[in-house]
């Protein structure tokens, strides 16, 4: 999958509905494994209760991984305004970005002018300082995301192992 | 600015690593409960375009 901030969307949309419908499913065979029906076979209704546990934890799973991923929508699109914002200042103080770093413009422009380059020097320490915050930031959420979409994983596949 | 972004390589992976492995589980449970359809009083789950659904 693409995980621009859309695509995210639209999976966490799914996602939602999906596991909504495996909560409806799973109340549903929960229902039939109640101790007080006796239309049911003892075999049968273990039988349901068995899935519909499964179910329910499916369901559970499922919704975990629709907030992680409504989350990492919501923060790359945070990221992408942070990064335009941090671009904007920087080309407002006559500098510029290449590569995610901020530097002067290089050349040699207008005249030489020692309050505008002392301005200029100011602006850049802070904005340097800014884009290895928003650097910093967002790898220490990319990697506690990326453990909990790992913990996610080995749980569906848990699951998947045992109903196998 | 080159900010890193979830649709990096490692992020990438990760998200696709959970989907395939959440199918997989779906897959499994749907199997499981079309083993037990005939004992059940309801069928526990529909196939999407399935011509007969109980």
């Amino acid at each position: 999958m693409t995980t621009d901030p859309a695509s995210l969307a639209a999976t966490a949309s799914i996602l939602r509905r999906l596991s909504g419908s495996i909560t409806a499913m799973s109340e549903s065979i929960a229902a039939a494994s109640d101790a007080d029906n006796h239309q049911l076979p003892v075999s049968a209704r273990r039988a349901a209760r068995d899935l519909g546990a499964a179910g329910a934890e499916l369901a559970t799973i499922t919704a975990a991984l629709e907030e992680q991923v409504t989350r990492a929508a919501y923060q790359h699109a945070q990221r992408m305004h942070q990064a335009r914002m941090l671009t904007d200042a920087a080309t407002a103080a006559g500098l510029v970005v290449i590569d995610g770093a901020v530097e002067i413009l290089p050349g040699i422009r207008g005249v030489a002018d020692p309050a505008a380059v002392a301005l200029r020097t100011e602006a850049l320490g802070t904005l340097q300082d800014q884009a290895a915050g928003l650097t910093q930031a967002a790898a220490t959420e990319d990697a506690a995301l990326h453990d909990i979409l790992g913990d996610i994983a080995a749980s569906a596949m848990h699951l998947a192992d045992r109903l196998r | 600015m080159a900010m890193p972004l979830l649709g990096d390589g490692a992020m990438q992976v990760a998200l696709d690593d959970c989907l395939d492995a959440l199918m997989d589980a779906l897959r499994m449970l749907a199997a499981t409960s079309r083993e037990n359809a005939a004992r059940l009083p309801v069928a526990p789950v529909r196939r999407v375009g399935a011509v007969d659904l109980r």
